[in-house]
């Protein structure tokens, strides 16, 4: 009986670590998915295409909507569980920030796109600076 | 020179050095921006009547628009009275000379809710800058009766002009300067520090169309009275770390 509970407690835990483990490799992903737009975002800025920014802004919110739809608890490192509120917050700053890039656009204001672009960088590492420190 | 134009200078400036609110314009640090005199504005409660020293409630961290119509600023009656001719530093290294609270026991302080770090700020949805009340922990230093910018963990000592006692902050929060009258009631006249308006209008493009109706009309300066209200009635919600 013994050998038994302890197998299962050991088969509870890998899989609990096998779930921390995916939920990793998925914010991970997410991350680089992010990074790709904004360097899409960037290139479109740097060679005065529009319609590259916007499918830059297309991108990021894609993938920002991958962790916007779960609570920040279910992503952040255990040590910073705490800072949820942070997290969420940056996310919807990059949101209003994304969503007005495309108001920009649309206008043609590329100075105000390129403007809502740094905004949205700064947030990112704003994010980073407290919550990934490494 | 006149006699007539001697008298008019001595009676001018005698009337600016009794009352310093009565300068409207910059006086120039170095850089020209360590002090702004701005339009003489009284502190009213939400019903609009004047708000009285002797009535605000101790360490109650209070909440009021000034010197422009989007720029949210703290008002504080801190449980002991304040330093006394406080040297600070700019992040440019500019000094300047914060000379300490209002009020009957020198305790009642106002700052710029506007973190010069990341601009973090107080606004209508949400705050990650407020005060530590006595007896509160916080992340950001040991210390309690201090104000936090829980963004990033920067921590400010509001009893010496809100110079830097942990975190990233790279110099004070601004300083609203005060005035408190015989009839008790108070007075925002300038902002004394290095502010961080440009950057913040600059930033917030979004938020303030949101919360505003735009830039324009949140840079508008405050004319006559700013209405001053509990942090918990202008903020949605209020985070702490």
């Amino acid at each position: 009986m013994k050998k038994i509970q302890l197998t299962l407690l050991a088969l509870l835990l890998t899989s609990s670590l096998n779930a921390s483990n995916a939920t990793h490799e998925k914010l991970k992903s997410t991350m680089r998915s992010m990074l790709s737009s904004m360097e899409l975002i960037q290139k479109g800025g740097f060679y005065a295409d529009p319609s590259m920014m916007k499918i830059g802004v297309k991108d990021l919110k894609q993938s920002i909507s991958l962790l916007d739809a779960k609570h920040a608890k279910t992503y952040l490192p255990q040590e910073e569980k705490y800072a949820y509120k942070f997290a969420t917050k940056r996310e919807s700053m990059i949101i209003m920030y994304a969503d007005d890039m495309i108001e920009s656009l649309n206008t043609n204001n590329m100075e105000d796109a390129l403007e809502d672009y740094s905004q949205i960088l700064r947030q990112c590492s704003s994010c980073h600076l407290r919550i990934r420190k490494n | 020179m006149q006699r007539r134009d001697f008298f008019k200078l001595v009676g001018g400036a005698s009337l600016i050095a009794i009352a310093p609110s009565l300068i409207e314009g910059k006086l120039k640090a170095n850089d020209g921006t360590l002090f702004q005199a701005y339009k003489k504005v009284q502190l009213v409660d939400a019903q609009g009547n004047p708000l009285l020293a002797s009535k605000l409630v101790p360490e109650e961290n209070y909440v009021f628009n000034y010197p422009h119509v989007g720029t949210s600023c703290m008002l504080i009656a801190l449980p002991k009275p304040t330093q006394k001719s406080v040297k600070l530093k700019s992040e440019d290294e500019e000094e300047y000379m914060w000379m300490g609270g209002v009020g009957k026991n020198s305790n009642i302080v106002a700052y710029s809710a506007i973190c010069p770090h990341q601009l973090t700020h107080i606004n209508k949805s949400d705050t990650f800058i407020s005060y530590i009340k006595s007896g509160q922990k916080t992340m950001a230093c040991k210390k309690d009766s201090v104000i936090v910018c829980g963004s990033h963990l920067s921590a400010y000592e509001p009893t010496k002009g809100c110079e830097v006692i942990g975190g990233p902050a790279p110099q004070p929060l601004a300083s609203i300067v005060l005035e408190h009258h015989d009839d008790d009631t108070l007075w925002a006249v300038a902002v004394l520090g290095p502010d961080k308006f440009h950057d913040f209008f600059k930033s917030f493009k979004p938020e303030l169309k949101e919360q505003y109706g735009g830039k324009r009309k949140a840079k508008k300066l405050i004319e006559d009275a700013t209405k001053t209200v509990v942090l918990a009635d202008f903020a949605s919600d209020i985070i702490q770390y």
